[in-house]
């Protein structure tokens, strides 16, 4: 059942929190996050997956693919307030709606095809209010589940964490998010078949977790 | 990404070039630029000018660890313009889309898809070009792959263009100094079709930092307890 988004994230290390605001967006979204927030990326985790990522570009990719496959693209922003009175970029996902399950099952779901968090540094730079919060990986991810129940997906979820993240891209998914790893075994769309099959790395959240998963957080809505 | 050596001396050339005032014409801004540019032969890989970029933003950025950050706002402007025969030149999202789709997965040295060359401009309105000469010559020597075009040159020429006189020439041995002048002299023509690109890009970048949306009056701006 959809909950409604997050409005407030922990702070790192105190018991204050921080609100944030979830709301969807737009290429030019895509555009600040380029040019303001990107640089950052690249200074702070040169070696990351999304460190050579251009959101505008890949934005307008995946909208003429997705369509062309029938499905729907979103990109989901979170923002926390600046001392200019702007809204801050945090974290950003875009979502494929309409996705194929990962569990072979013929149900569609929300693949979230990529997400990232702005660097502190970034947040520093751009004026907003406080620290960086914790829980933003969470928060992207509960963006996806709620979207999947607003669609009428169950909570259905996909992901892939990229090789070029590594064991620590991996183990972030498996323990901070709690998603369920598919075993190299599982068998998955053809599509993905084509584009190297199960590597052993796609991460699965059926309505029985995603609701949990949902549930968890409820004291952050 | 393999990165290849590119042995011939004769195929580097880089210079700075100056378009201000086309710059403060286009942006209102006053901006200096610094211009390098490097090609590669047939057959040879080019540096990843990803790496290139991520080097002077992470030093501008940081120069170093006890630096506070500096402000994104004037974080050099770092375009790319790359020529090749089926690409005249490209803008710097064109050249990620078509870096990303040429040059993905493992490179092999006598698969390098065609000649060409890339010129990378860094704009930035807030610094001397001088300090835009040391930074880039400080990152360049924190690239992987640029040490290794270095090593194509004499070791007093690296000695000479990373101690002194940076604003005002890379400091190349005499074979490779006419081939220089004369690519920095058409470089400054080719300027002119290029700098429309260049501005648009300029223009973006001041737009996108003004373009963020308000923070919602009805939600809290401070930390907070429950």
């Amino acid at each position: 059942m959809p909950t409604g988004h997050l409005k407030r994230l922990p702070l790192h290390g105190s018991k204050s929190f921080i609100d944030i605001d979830v709301r969807k967006g737009t290429v030019v979204d895509t555009k600040n996050w380029d040019a303001l927030v990107q640089p950052h990326i690249v200074a702070a985790r040169p070696a990351a997956p999304d460190a050579k990522w251009g959101w505008s570009w890949l934005l307008r990719r995946s909208i003429g693919t997705e369509r062309a496959l029938g499905r729907n693209v979103s990109l989901f922003c979170l923002d926390v307030a600046g001392n200019n009175g702007k809204a801050i970029p945090l974290g950003m996902v875009m979502l494929s709606e309409g996705y194929p399950s990962l569990d072979g099952n013929n149900d569609p779901c929300v693949y979230l095809w990529y997400l990232a968090a702005a660097p502190s540094g970034a947040l520093t730079a751009l004026g907003a209010n406080s620290m960086k919060p914790s829980m933003i990986l969470e928060a992207l991810l509960d963006v996806s589940i709620q979207r999947s129940f607003e669609l009428g997906y169950d909570g259905r979820v996909g992901l892939h964490a990229h090789k070029s993240g590594g064991d620590g891209l991996f183990v972030k998914y498996r323990d901070r998010t709690r998603m369920r790893a598919l075993s190299n075994n599982v068998s998955i769309s053809f599509a993905r078949q084509l584009v190297g099959g199960n590597d052993g790395r796609y991460f699965w959240v059926d309505p029985k977790l995603s609701q949990a998963l949902s549930n968890s957080l409820n004291y952050l809505r | 990404m393999k990165k290849l050596p590119l042995s011939d001396p004769k195929s580097l050339s880089a210079g700075i070039s100056s378009t201000r005032r086309k710059f403060r014409r286009n942006t209102g801004r006053s901006a200096k630029d610094f211009t390098i540019r490097y090609s590669a032969q047939s057959g040879q890989p080019l540096v990843d000018p990803l790496d290139v970029e991520s080097a002077i933003q992470r030093m501008w950025l940081r120069p170093d660890e006890e630096s506070p950050p500096r402000h994104t706002s004037e974080l050099p402007l770092v375009v790319y313009k790359g020529t090749g025969e089926k690409h005249r030149w490209t803008e710097s999202l064109g050249w990620r889309l078509k870096y990303d789709n040429v040059f993905t997965g493992e490179l092999e040295e006598n698969k390098w898809p065609r000649p060409y060359e890339v010129k990378l401009t860094i704009h930035s309105p807030a610094i001397r070009q001088s300090e835009i000469a040391t930074l880039v010559h400080n990152s360049l020597g924190s690239v992987e792959a640029f040490p290794i075009i270095y090593s194509a040159l004499p070791e007093s020429t690296m000695q000479n263009s990373r101690a002194s006189n940076l604003d005002n020439s890379f400091d190349l041995p005499a074979p490779n100094r006419a081939t220089f002048d004369s690519r920095v002299n058409t470089e400054l023509h080719e300027l002119e079709d290029f700098d429309s690109s260049v501005f648009a890009i300029a223009k973006g970048f001041d737009v996108a930092r003004t373009a963020l949306p308000e923070w919602p009056s009805a939600k809290r701006s401070e930390p907070y307890e429950l």
